[in-house]
């Protein structure tokens, strides 16, 4: 399973100078850079591990080391490096995104994402910056499967909360009154297939957890999905997974803003490497809670 | 909707049971008055979530662990050998790259004080059995270079690092085979940051 490639290290010329020399900044800002505690920088650049396809052979020939090579290799390197660049603000916008989901609640905690936070653009392959010959990066199957999770756009999972406030006279839920919680959509998809830059990567996902934020400040996590709720329930039978009671009413006047985080976790595997990531999703629907009197006599 | 007043008890949803779930006909008895519950629950936590936290447990433990053995040997004045624990931690470039380091530092008569302050260690995105990707915060600004008179030589250059580390598993030990250096001029805003 472990694919450690070789890796080539250059040690460009700082091994040759002087000591008091050789502490001076590199400037190799773009390139694999491994630095220590004394400022002391080695670029390190891959030896692609070349697998298959026709379109990649002319990266995949013995010239194309990291050390020398022709232009059409130095342009590869370079796809490479940009491709590398864009991937890690992609990957720098997707931890915001996930650090952003774990508090956010619309209706509780509006200044830490402010609106619903939405997931970055996945970068385009087909840029410009990745057009003309010898412009196309050559992804490790990790980035391929980066890339392949995010082309997936996997859908949110609405809340679902039963009983439905809209099948009773007073369209609305109930202080105390038990809510079954459960993602209702779909909650496994694939196994799907996609080529990124000449690599095939095959996908499957599943929600592997799913949080509700009630909009009361409380938060509910579900194990699985939650059981739906149906007619068939009888009346104030909890939900044997994922359930919740409201204490205090959001009426008059107000609703709750239900929100369910899901994680959807994508097994991906490609030219013999596998793993798994992690994608949260996010959806809202509104929910008003009122209490309900009876007369004594 | 509160009408609260006189003649009126709020019992949540005694009576109203019935009418909150269409399930029951308007006759039905009421149902037992439903306790509001407790709110939070844990999810148990699934076999592949254990494996990814300990993993990533296991490997940043083990960078800590290099990085611990790094700090003494700056201070002792570098090495020509590789030690046990350095082996024990690391590989690949990353091993090389660290000794050469240490090396040049042996060679140039240097010794450090202070040690490089890990401000922070986080998992990144995507986990795969056997190699894991963390990212770090490290400030060496604090580490001063002396060399054999007992000048100061810490270098000028910029020594806040965000490491984009590759930590593998080799014969059940985790080992840091790969950092990828970003300079920055503070760690605010960076995922590893405080």
């Amino acid at each position: 399973m472990r694919s450690i490639r070789p890796y080539q290290i250059l040690v460009v010329g700082i091994f040759a100078v002087l000591p008091s020399t050789v502490w001076v900044p590199v400037a190799w800002s773009e390139a694999d850079v491994t630095c220590t505690d004394a400022g002391f920088c080695v670029n390190v650049a891959k030896q692609p591990k070349r697998s298959s396809p026709a379109k990649r052979s002319d990266a995949n020939s013995a010239k194309d080391r990291p050390d020398g090579g022709d232009e059409e290799n130095q342009k590869v390197r370079e796809a490479n490096k940009k491709f590398s660049a864009a991937l890690a603000v992609y990957d720098r916008r997707l931890a915001s995104y996930n650090r952003c989901l774990q508090t956010f609640d619309p209706s509780v905690n509006k200044t830490g994402c402010g609106s619903a936070p939405t997931l970055p653009d996945v970068p385009r392959l087909s840029s410009a910056t990745f057009s003309g010959r010898g412009n196309q990066p050559t992804p490790t199957a990790g980035q391929a499967a980066a890339i392949a999770v995010a082309r997936l756009q996997l859908p949110s999972i609405p809340p679902g909360i039963g009983p439905s406030p809209d099948i009773n006279p007073w369209n609305m839920a109930a202080v105390g009154y038990p809510l079954w919680l459960w993602a209702d959509g779909t909650t496994n998809v694939g196994p799907i297939s996609d080529s990124v830059a000449g690599l095939s990567v095959s996908l499957e996902a599943e929600v592997s957890s799913l949080a509700f934020r009630m909009g009361d400040g409380n938060t509910v996590r579900c194990a699985g999905s939650g059981h739906p709720w149906t007619a068939a329930v009888q009346p104030g039978t909890k939900s044997p997974s994922c359930g919740y009671s409201y204490a205090k009413p959001s009426l008059p006047g107000r609703t709750y803003t239900v929100t369910a985080v899901a994680n959807w976790a994508v097994t991906w595997t490609s030219n013999g490497q596998s793993g798994v990531i992690n994608v949260p999703a996010v959806d809202t629907t509104e929910l008003p809670v009122g209490e309900l009197q009876v007369l004594v006599r | 909707m509160a009408l609260r007043g006189r003649g009126f008890v709020s019992v949540g949803a005694v009576a109203a049971c019935c009418a909150l779930a269409s399930a029951c006909s308007p006759d039905q008895a009421p149902a037992s008055t439903p306790s509001p519950t407790l709110v939070t629950t844990t999810p148990a936590e699934s076999q592949i979530e254990r494996q990814m936290r300990l993993d990533y447990e296991a490997a940043e433990e083990a960078y800590r662990a290099n990085r611990a053995e790094q700090a003494r040997l700056y201070q002792a004045g570098g090495t020509t050998k590789v030690t046990s624990a350095m082996k024990a931690t690391a590989t690949d470039s990353y091993l090389r790259i660290t000794v050469e380091a240490l090396r040049r530092i042996k060679k140039a008569g240097w010794k450090a004080t202070g040690a490089t302050e890990i401000v922070g260690v986080v998992a990144n995105r995507g986990w795969k059995e056997n190699e894991v990707e963390l990212t770090s915060c490290e400030d060496s600004t604090v580490v001063r270079f002396l060399d054999g008179s007992g000048k100061d030589v810490t270098p000028a250059t910029n020594r806040r690092y965000v490491q984009a580390l590759k930590v593998v598993k080799l014969d059940g030990r985790w080992k840091v085979s790969k950092a990828v250096t970003t300079k920055v001029n503070s760690f605010q805003g960076q995922p590893c940051g405080a």
